[in-house]
């Protein structure tokens, strides 16, 4: 079970991020503080799978980064029970003068895993990325689109198999053809179902429209609506126009 | 914490084989640059300063491995968490991660260029150069300490960075690396790297001046250093992600 109750979540605002004259300042002015996100309620059951739209910067990650800890709230509180497994859209971490091989071990290892679990997982990243031949070709002769197939099956194939919490924020990234997209989908959907949970960002809202049971609009940071998926993506696409 | 050692480990090994790649001498142009120093400093005061300093050869390469380890490894230790921002702020992973992989990185160039000086130090008739390895372990976590320390302030500060690479400079000629000391100097007496670069001159050339005395002071500040920079940093832990952003 989860349950967000009065989240709010403020960044200070480094418009010339870091600076002495700034540090000197702090002592003299008012910082500036931007409120990524506003009072946030809501709880999901077992079973419930959660879509998070929002346009650009609505604070839709911020909330996802606070429900996976990457974030504390600044006010609120957030209770989760269960282990939270998060996978985000953009991938770093990667060192591009090493190779594939190289750089399967490295992203594993950020997301937690043993060398020994590296190792059981390698032949499945390798076979379903299907850039086996490149294996060890370092990373700087790739093209964004390998390095994102890449990037993405890592990712996929170091998670636990059955997490009880599963927060995709924008997982599927861009750069990928058709067919490497539909199979990853295909996967994400398999873990989708083996978790108790799943939360989901995303701007595809045909996607969302067929897997979630609940949809959490948030605009500037404020929870606009919550519930029914068909109404609440329907409201949106007119907000959006 | 066993777990972040772990992948610590992992990713220093990573980041060796990286800058170690497409080289065809690897592990040694990490000794180059001590190596150019020692070089520069060995030629100034053979043909500059006039007075006579016993055992200098000994005395002028651990003086640079020492200081260069504690430039090297404080100035990367300091820009570790902004260096991995976009990862910290995508992934659940405790910095401290990126701080002790770096820090292996250092020490591991540092124990390989102190065995290279231990071989040189043999051929100059030198034989118990090699003790030098037993103070790296104090002076080590002294090191980790100061570098916490900086990165912490990197995230508040970024001036910061900038400024140590010029202290770092100085660091050169404030320390006694190829004159003598004098003791009562506030500028050495109050210097911590001093007290490390002593003892380890001690274990390499003059065994039977190390005094108990100066291995406790080691001892003490290198765990003093650790325990603050950690209390330090464990306090400004989450608030260094959201810092960086």
């Amino acid at each position: 079970m989860i349950k967000i109750n009065s989240v709010s979540k403020k960044f200070r605002m480094n418009k010339t991020s870091g600076s002495f004259l700034n540090f000197l300042s702090d002592f003299k002015f008012k910082k500036e503080n931007f409120l990524a996100l506003k009072n946030i309620n809501f709880e999901l059951k077992e079973g419930e799978i959660l879509g998070v739209i929002g346009k650009n910067g609505s604070g839709k990650s911020t909330l996802l980064k606070i429900m996976s800890g990457i974030l504390k709230p600044t006010l609120g509180d957030v209770h989760i029970d269960g282990q939270v497994v998060y996978v985000s859209g953009f991938y770093h971490g990667m060192n591009k003068n090493l190779s594939m091989r190289d750089n399967i071990y490295i992203i594993g290892t950020l997301n937690n895993l043993s060398k020994e679990e590296i190792n059981q997982s390698i032949k499945e990243i390798i076979d379903f990325s299907e850039i086996q031949d490149f294996l060890d070709v370092p990373l700087y002769q790739f093209s964004s689109g390998m390095i994102t197939r890449l990037a993405l099956t890592t990712n996929l194939f170091t998670l636990p198999k059955s997490p009880e919490i599963l927060i995709l924020d924008e997982a599927l990234g861009g750069g990928l053809d058709d067919h490497f997209r539909d199979k990853a989908l295909n996967k994400i959907n398999e873990y989708i179902k083996s978790a108790k949970i799943t939360i989901i960002a995303s701007h595809n809202l045909n996607y969302l429209l067929n897997q979630c049971s609940k949809i959490l609009w948030i605009d500037n940071g404020e929870a606009k609506d919550i519930g029914e998926p068909k109404k609440i993506i329907q409201s949106y696409s007119e907000f959006l126009k | 914490m066993k777990n972040i050692l772990k992948k610590s480990m992992t990713l220093s090994f990573y980041e060796m084989k990286a800058r170690n790649q497409s080289t065809y001498l690897g592990f040694f142009w990490y000794f180059l640059e001590p190596l150019i120093m020692f070089t520069i400093l060995f030629y100034v005061k053979r043909n500059i300063v006039n007075y006579e300093i016993e055992n200098f050869i000994p005395y002028l390469f651990i003086g640079v491995i020492m200081v260069h380890f504690f430039i090297v490894a404080t100035t990367e230790i300091m820009s570790a968490v902004v260096r991995n921002y976009e990862i910290l702020n995508s992934k659940k992973i405790e910095p401290e991660v990126f701080i002790y992989s770096i820090f292996f990185t250092a020490l591991k160039r540092h124990i390989f260029e102190a065995l290279l000086v231990s071989i040189i130090l043999m051929f100059f008739g030198y034989y118990y150069g090699f003790l030098y390895i037993f103070i790296v372990p104090f002076y080590a976590l002294f090191v980790l300490g100061v570098g916490q320390i900086l990165c912490v302030l990197s995230t508040k500060i970024f001036d910061a960075t900038y400024l140590w690479r010029y202290l770092c400079q100085i660091l050169w000629f404030i320390l006694p690396i190829y004159y003598l000391a004098d003791m009562q100097n506030f500028i050495f007496k109050y210097n911590p790297i001093y007290y490390f670069i002593n003892l380890g001159r001690k274990l390499a050339f003059d065994l039977t001046s190390v005094s108990f005395k100066l291995f406790l002071i080691c001892f003490l500040i290198s765990i003093a250093f650790y325990f603050i920079s950690r209390f330090i940093f464990n306090n400004q832990k989450y608030l260094i992600t959201e810092r960086i952003k």
